[in-house]
């Protein structure tokens, strides 16, 4: 069995307060494998945010890294220094973060952008050679090279969108983290960008974290989707096993509240709200909201197992 | 239920007063307002008990330091220093608030009427606007001046006003337009408010922070520009202000003499003025905006 | 009986400045919808961004002027309504907007946005009943007066503005209602409620809705018929199930199939061309403003714009394919 890609092992990231933290992130281990897509899921305010910049160290005060590593091939990316660490970013993992379409500098050409970035990480080029690099660099994303002769403001919201990713792909990263990269696209263009990413993994080896609230658009291109609640990690599987037998009852409730058109009716919610990650429910956290809860549900937090090969899950019903 | 209903319609009276309590129950607000208000009152019951007068020459003796009889000393020509800043604020005061209350009023007016109704009003008062901006201010002061010879206190508000509208009336025109777009506009459009109502109880309370600062703003540079004119020479000459002090200290060579206590107390006035106006409007600026009031 | 409300080829054109050229977009071009005074119905209004569907509420709300074409409200063209007539379209016809922080005044507490309405419309005798009413409709809303009155928007979570709103909707009981993305920027667990209202208010208390979205997914739970707009035109129209299993036009067909569905045994086959979406955009198209796109364009496609063709009661489609 290979060594993951990308692994966070009993990852915290908290942030300070005045009163106690707001534990965001509380205890996450899971893993990345080479060559998959890797679909992150969760409802706003659950952490998936924090734990995508997390894991590339992206914490700024008031949030700081409260314990865990994170293992890039090996080796942990919270033990190296702040230059070694610039050189694995961009290089080897690239981070698309929510509404990074209005990442792009409005006053500089897009070329000269994507050429900031490779130049930052591997030195001055050859004009000729970043031109070709450039070049193929937006038709990978489907988008004319004239485009980089423009500006940011000449760009539809998917442009731009495609322009970020391809900025990601410069320096040909084994690593895509995607935070919501489709979250204000229309529909088709939506598809167009997904598909990309797919494209990515098949054509050139890359993994993709995406991270969604949206688990319509997981369904259609994960290879696993792994679901976040309340900081914490409550169950991983392949992504077909994990519509056809969603084991977590969070899970279940989430799948069962996407509007669909297979039912000509309003989908159930989940009854309640997440909770305050400053003081979370005791024992397990989705307890308040589980209509499966049990009084060992309320005293002791499930462990995060492994029940069969591939499917993980914190839960007592499976323990 | 029906106790609570009955406190909220108790409360709704409450609620209507609300803007003017807000206003008044502002700290900033206060102070601003004792500070200028003060000043003045004080000003004002200080220039009838002092038994001396400003401009009549040789009412005491010449140079004096600052001493019980005089607290300020007096001047080169034998007048108490005191009474002339008290009297000479008063009247800076009234050109300032005069000239700037003006300016003000007409700017805003303009604005908003220009900014919310847009076609043709826009077009006409953008156009006049422009044209008093670029008109170059101190050139036609200076050439009034020269031609009316000695202006009367009000001729001398309305041509400051004059040229002191413009300028303000622009960046609340623009304040006005980006206000107009918001979605409560549209809502109280909705809600069946006409042109008016939406004017005076969505957009202005919305630039209450512009509107003070341009208030204090017009208003100090009024005052400033009065005192400006008087130092050189141009202006009423025939009542005290500020200005006309710091004019008689420069042609009696008071700075170079060390008469300090004659050239400062105005600039010190005129500081004290500026600054209260300045804090009112940061008390505007807080009224204005609910997130800094509730936290 | 006339229609409540009736729009006749509506178009709206906006200059793009330009002296010398004036260049001008075209948002909104031949559109025509009814919604009857005998029953409650919920149209969805559907299209991805530069559809024109934002511009169509705003004609209807009477926000901008059309270029040409008239909207008939009970019978009467609206620009020309006056007077008491005026007063009943203001009241009758109502909004909730997709950002309900913005449609919220920062200066004033939340009670305004329920008792202005309310006190402009008549709606209520005095000050006690127009706070009765207020705490009713707040209540049927699934909020309470109490934590909720006194206010002020940015005091309240995004879930909460946007049900104030709609308590709004409640207190004025309009007859229409067109909502404007109402849950697009609501987080996912609390969509539901929100359409459970909007529902609440077609069946129990005799309101329209025009439901403007670039989701279906959301509008298919309420809504049974379906108009889709492209870059202005309406490209095809009818019931919404309907719609869903058998696509006529080939926009429609690419945009239903490009909606994600959670479920991994069907997913997307084969792959969408991004590369011209956003050229189209920008070019002048005479003739159907998909042709460039169209798998199956005609040479008829790019000469004349095909008309809005009924195929079969109540369903039509404006495409060579089906005249």
């Amino acid at each position: 069995m290979d060594a993951p890609l990308l692994e966070a092992q009993d990852l915290k990231i908290y942030y300070r307060t005045q009163g106690p933290p707001v534990r965001a992130v509380d205890g996450v281990s899971f893993a990345v494998e080479e060559k998959e897509i890797l679909g992150l899921a969760g409802e706003s305010g659950c952490g998936k945010s924090t734990l995508a910049a997390g894991l590339l160290k992206l914490v700024s005060p008031p949030s700081y890294i409260a314990g865990g590593k994170v293992l890039f091939r090996g080796n942990d990316l919270y033990s190296m220094s702040d230059e070694e660490l610039r050189m694995i970013r961009w290089k080897h993992i690239a981070f698309s973060p929510q509404s990074s379409m209005n990442a792009l500098n409005p006053v500089v050409k897009i070329f000269n952008q994507i050429e900031d970035t490779i130049e930052a990480h591997e030195g001055k080029k050859q004009k000729k050679h970043l031109e070709n690099h450039i070049s193929n660099l937006l038709k990978s994303v489907a988008l004319s090279t004239h485009i980089s002769k423009g500006y940011a403001c000449e760009l539809s919201g998917g442009m731009k969108q495609r322009v970020i990713i391809s900025m990601g792909m410069a320096l040909g990263p084994e690593l895509i983290v995607a935070d919501e990269p489709t979250s204000s696209l229309d529909v088709i263009v939506q598809r167009g960008v997904l598909e990309l990413l797919v494209d990515l993994k098949d054509k050139q080896g890359t993994s993709v974290l995406l991270v969604s609230h949206d688990i319509a658009i997981l369904a259609e291109v994960v290879d696993r989707l792994a679901i976040i609640y309340a900081g914490k990690i409550m169950e991983i599987q392949d992504v077909y096993d994990i519509f056809e037998e969603p084991l977590h009852p969070y899970t279940q409730g989430l799948i069962a509240s996407v509007p669909t058109f297979e039912r000509k009716e309003i989908p159930r919610s989940i009854t309640g709200l997440p909770p305050d990650l400053k003081n979370p429910p005791s024992g397990c956290r989705f307890h308040p909201r589980c209509s499966k809860a049990r009084d060992i549900c309320k005293e002791t937090e499930p462990e995060f197992e492994e029940t069969e090969l591939g499917r993980f899950v914190a839960c007592h019903l499976y323990s | 239920m029906k106790d609570k209903q009955t406190i909220w319609v108790r409360d709704l009276a409450r609620r209507r007063l609300r803007g003017l309590r807000v206003v008044v129950e502002n700290k900033k607000i206060l102070i601003g307002l004792c500070m200028t208000l003060g000043f003045y009152i004080v000003a004002q019951i200080g220039s009838r008990i002092s038994p001396y007068d400003p401009k009549r020459m040789g009412d005491a003796p010449l140079n004096l330091p600052p001493s019980q009889e005089h607290p300020l000393g007096t001047d080169p020509l034998g007048r108490d220093i005191l009474t002339q800043l008290l009297h000479g604020s008063i009247n800076s005061i009234h050109i300032g608030f005069m000239a700037g209350g003006v300016a003000f009023l007409v700017a805003m007016l303009l604005a908003v009427t220009a900014g919310y109704y847009g076609g043709i009003i826009d077009s006409v008062v953008s156009i006049i606007t422009e044209v008093f901006i670029t008109i170059p201010s101190l050139a036609i002061l200076i050439l009034i001046a020269a031609i009316f010879g000695r202006i009367s206190v009000p001729l001398m508000s309305l041509i400051l006003a004059t040229f002191g509208w413009a300028f303000p009336c622009k960046i609340l025109r623009a304040q006005t337009l980006s206000l107009k777009e918001r979605g409560f506009v549209r809502l109280a459009k909705l809600s069946g408010a006409s042109g008016i109502e939406i004017v005076v109880k969505a957009i202005i309370p919305n630039m209450l922070p512009f509107l003070g600062a341009w208030f204090a703003f017009a208003t100090s540079g009024a005052m400033m520009a009065e005192a400006g004119l008087e130092l050189i020479g141009l202006g009423p000459q025939t009542i005290v202000s500020l200005g006309l002090m710091l004019n008689w200290a420069i042609n009696y060579t008071a700075f170079t003499r060390g008469i300090v206590n004659w050239w400062l107390p105005p600039c010190v006035v005129l500081v004290w003025m500026f600054l209260g106006l300045f804090v009112v409007s940061i008390g505007l600026d807080e009224v204005g905006n609910p997130r800094l009031k509730v936290k | 009986m006339e229609n409540l409300i009736e729009t006749k080829n509506l178009t709206k054109v906006f200059p793009l400045g330009g002296i010398i050229r004036r260049k001008s977009v075209t948002a909104v071009e031949n559109f025509s919808l009814e919604i009857p005074n005998d029953r409650q119905v919920i149209i969805t209004l559907a299209g991805e961004s530069g559809s024109g569907k934002t511009t169509i509420a705003s004609l209807l709300l009477g926000f901008v002027k059309p270029t040409s074409g008239e909207i008939l409200y009970r019978g009467k063209n609206m620009w020309k309504l006056k007077g008491e007539n005026w007063r009943r379209y203001r009241r009758e016809v109502q909004a909730v907007f997709q950002d309900p922080y913005e449609s919220l005044n920062p200066f004033y507490q939340v009670d305004s946005v329920l008792m202005e309405p309310l006190k402009k419309f008549k709606l209520a005798r005095s000050d006690a009943e127009a706070i009765k009413l207020a705490s009713e409709a707040l209540q049927s809303v699934g909020l309470n007066p109490d934590e909720v009155f006194d206010k002020y928007p940015h005091q309240l979570s995004g879930g909460q503005r946007q049900r104030v709103m709609l308590a709004r909707v409640f207190a004025i009981r309009p007859k229409i209602l067109i909502a404007d993305e109402p849950v697009s920027m609501i987080d996912v667990s609390l969509r539901a409620d929100i359409l459970k209202i909007i529902q609440t208010l077609e069946k129990e208390h005799e309101m329209s809705c025009i439901y403007i979205t670039h989701d279906l997914s959301n509008a298919f739970c309420i809504s049974n018929e379906m108009i889709i707009l492209y870059l202005g035109s309406v490209t095809e129209q009818g019931d919404f199930d309907t719609i869903i299993k058998d696509p006529k036009h080939p926009y429609v067909k690419m945009l239903i199939n490009s909606i994600p569905i959670p479920n991994p045994k069907s997913r997307w086959q084969g792959r969408v061309r991004l590369q011209d979406i956003e050229i189209a955009r920008l070019e002048r198209i005479v003739g159907c403003k998909f042709c460039n796109r169209c798998k199956e364009a005609m040479p008829i496609c790019s000469q004349k714009m095909p008309p809005l063709l009924e195929l079969e009661k109540g369903r039509k489609v404006a495409c060579y394919l089906y005249a």
